[in-house]
């Protein structure tokens, strides 16, 4: 999915440290990376601009990463949508 | 004062005669040989001698003889003292030597004192002038013939003897009552020679109920009808505890049972113990007619006597037995009881184990997931950031092989994080078809470059067919690349690792048999069981978490196997897996459906 390059990334993490290592790393492989710590702020974000990719934290407080995928797929189904874990299985 | 002369060996027979002389006032002198009498006689010149015919050295005949021909003492009147048998010749001998009377053993005092009487008033014997030739030969002949009889008498009261003891000997050991009443009985009847002998035992009601016969008809033997134990002669025998014998007439009287065959004469004798009655053995009809004799009696009591110590001893036997055998149940049962109990005590005590494990490692599990998710964000942070700095760097920068090692150190704590979170999680596993051989092989590649620089050998002894399991791949592949990890940390110098797929046996059923067969410094026994335990590792820090081994138990118990651990200190280590194998005949959906983990 990410083949062309200035691709806008928003990466959604309630650990700032993470979502910043994360857009920084991301900006250096060459995408245009935008990080936000909450989902409901990242909602607000996918309404106000346009995204390709949403990467989001599984366990948030308040909106989790589910929820905001759900909310934001809704306008946009064309949004790629990828949830983060730090359970290291698949099962949530 | 009248003088008698008492001449007899028996000192019984003399002491009989001085007392009932002596009573009557007679001056009486007793010696005890044939010499001494003749002394006696020719210095106190007696007016009555009184001698018994059977003494040794000098017998009654021939004091007498010598008597009679000694001029001083010719006139002296003789009686001789003798036992009964024979009397008729003893008389006419002692007719022949000049004694005119005979007393015979046992006599009444009163027949003595009568005898003594008319020997004193009577005329003086005439002294035959002569012996008769003839006196010698029968005198002879008279002792030859007592003698002979006394040895028949000596030999059937021999004979007699030798079978009581015969009997006593071989009927000691017979355990059995019946058997032993049967026998005894036989042996009376035989020893003292009667037509039936029977055995009558009494029961706990004082009735003889029990029979055993001898010499009767089997069947007549066997209808003896029970007789109450305090009627008739039976009765009796009973009662005073003491033999009867009856002859003739009186055989109505003995109380036999109705079809008892009819009885001329009865011998009975009571079969008791020190303890207690049990019983009595009578003999009926002596062979020959005559009647019962005081020396069979003897012999029937002796045989009672005998057959009592024998019950008595039999029927302790029998309850000896019955009660060893009660206590050999009961111990075998006690044995049993505690066996049981210690079996499940030591269930009891692997169970209590096993849930203090269950209980540590839910704990533990828990504990592990929440640290490992705790640290996972950090360790990606850290790990995102070096990667973006050595991105930066020149590549002969002299920081980088700082940065490489913090990178290859956040690595490993990445690998513990995520084998802690293996280990916390209790995933749905994913079982699909594996063949074993290829699988081993992966997990030797991923691992080859680091066997490599460890110096260690790689042997694969390798089935050639294919092994096919059913498993979840991803454990499976955990579980070998622990056991590779192992078996290199074991050898850090260096060494052969050996690992062998063959096909076995598991719970009687086809199995793949991984064994992995290092050379390294092995286990010391008394940690090979803790091994197993969750957390328990002897690297150094920072080098295992203590989780390798019971990851791997877990995977092979998930895949209803086996794991087994050999290992010798300084020899190395043999880890066997056993996992059930899945025939490639049968349908794999067959076994997919039958899967159940």
């Amino acid at each position: 999915m990410l083949t062309s390059d200035r691709e806008r990334l928003l990466i959604v993490d309630d650990e700032y440290e993470l979502m910043a290592a994360l857009v920084e790393s991301l900006t250096a492989l060459g995408y245009e990376a935008v990080g936000l710590t909450s989902g409901e702020e990242a909602l607000k974000a996918l309404q106000r601009e346009n995204f390709d990719l949403l990467l989001a934290d599984l366990m948030m407080p308040g909106m989790d990463g589910i929820s905001l995928l759900q909310a934001a797929l809704e306008p946009d189904p064309s949004l790629v949508g990828l949830i983060m874990t730090g359970q290291g299985n698949g099962q949530t | 004062m009248t003088t008698i002369l008492v001449v007899d060996d028996h000192p019984t027979n003399r002491d009989l005669l001085v007392t009932l002389l002596g009573y009557r006032n007679y001056q009486v002198l007793a010696v005890s040989s044939g010499i001494e009498g003749l002394a006696l006689a020719r210095a106190e010149q007696p007016d009555l001698i009184i001698a018994d015919i059977l003494m040794p050295t000098m017998d009654g005949f021939e004091l007498a003889r010598q008597i009679r021909a000694d001029s001083t003492l010719a006139q002296t009147p003789i009686i001789f003292y003798t036992a009964t048998f024979l009397e008729r010749e003893a008389r006419e001998l002692a007719r022949a030597c000049g004694v005119a009377y005979l007393i015979t053993k046992p006599a009444e005092p009163q027949d003595i004192l009568d005898t003594v009487e008319a020997a004193l008033q009577a005329p003086p014997p005439v002294a035959p002038s002569t012996i008769p030739e003839k006196f010698g030969h029968d005198h002879r002949e008279l002792l030859t013939s007592k003698l002979a009889q006394k040895v028949d008498e000596l030999e059937v009261v021999n004979q007699r003897l030798t079978a009581l003891i015969e009997v006593g000997r071989q009927l000691a050991t017979e355990r059995d009552t019946a058997r032993l009443l049967e026998q005894y009985c036989a042996a009376a009847r035989q020893i003292i020679g009667a037509k039936y002998a029977v055995v009558a035992i009494l029961d706990d009601v004082q009735t003889l109920s029990q029979f055993f016969t001898s010499g009767m008809d089997v069947e007549i033997g066997s209808r003896l009808e029970p007789l109450p134990a305090d009627e008739g002669i039976l009765g009796q025998v009973l009662a005073q505890q003491r033999p009867f014998r009856l002859h003739d007439s009186d055989a109505s009287a003995i109380n036999l049972p109705v079809s008892h065959p009819p009885v001329q004469s009865f011998l009975g004798v009571p079969i008791a113990s020190a303890a207690q009655p049990y019983g009595l053995l009578y003999l009926v009809d002596k062979l020959g007619g005559a009647p019962f004799s005081e020396e069979e009696e003897e012999v029937a009591a002796a045989l009672a006597a005998q057959m009592a110590v024998a019950y008595e001893n039999a029927q302790w036997y029998a309850e000896i037995q019955a009660q060893a055998a009660k206590l050999r149940l009961e111990v075998t049962e006690r044995q049993r009881a505690e066996e049981a109990l210690l079996a499940k005590n030591e269930e009891l005590t692997g169970m209590t184990q096993q849930l203090w494990q269950a209980a540590k490692l839910a704990t533990m599990g828990e504990l592990a997931a929440s640290v490992a998710h705790e640290l996972n964000n950090p360790l990606a942070i850290i790990s995102l950031r070096i990667e973006s700095l050595l991105a930066q760097l020149a590549e002969d920068d002299p920081s980088q092989s700082a940065l490489q090692v913090v990178e290859s150190e956040v690595d490993r704590m990445a690998k513990l994080v995520a084998d802690l979170l293996h280990f916390g999680r209790r995933s749905q596993p994913q079982i699909s078809t594996v063949e074993v051989r290829q699988e081993v092989d992966k997990a030797l590649q991923f691992m080859h470059f680091h066997l490599r620089n460890r110096r260690i050998e790689v042997v694969q002894e390798f089935l050639a067919d294919p092994l096919i399991i059913q498993a979840d791949q991803q454990q499976l592949r955990q579980l070998f690349l622990n056991l590779l990890t192992n078996a290199s940390d074991a050898m850090p110098e260096g060494g052969t690792l050996t690992v062998r797929i063959s096909a076995g046996r598991l719970n009687d059923a086809a199995a793949a048999v991984i064994e992995f067969i290092d050379t390294g410094m092995g286990i010391p026994p008394e940690n090979l069981n803790r091994v197993w335990e969750s957390f328990f590792t002897t690297k150094r820090e920072g080098k295992g978490t203590g989780l390798g081994l019971a990851i791997c138990r877990r995977v092979v118990q998930e895949h209803g196997g086996t794991i087994e651990l050999f290992s010798k200190p300084d020899q190395g280590t043999r880890v066997q897996i056993r996992l059930p194998a899945k025939s490639h005949q049968k349908s794999s959906l067959m076994d997919d459906a039958d899967q159940i983990i």
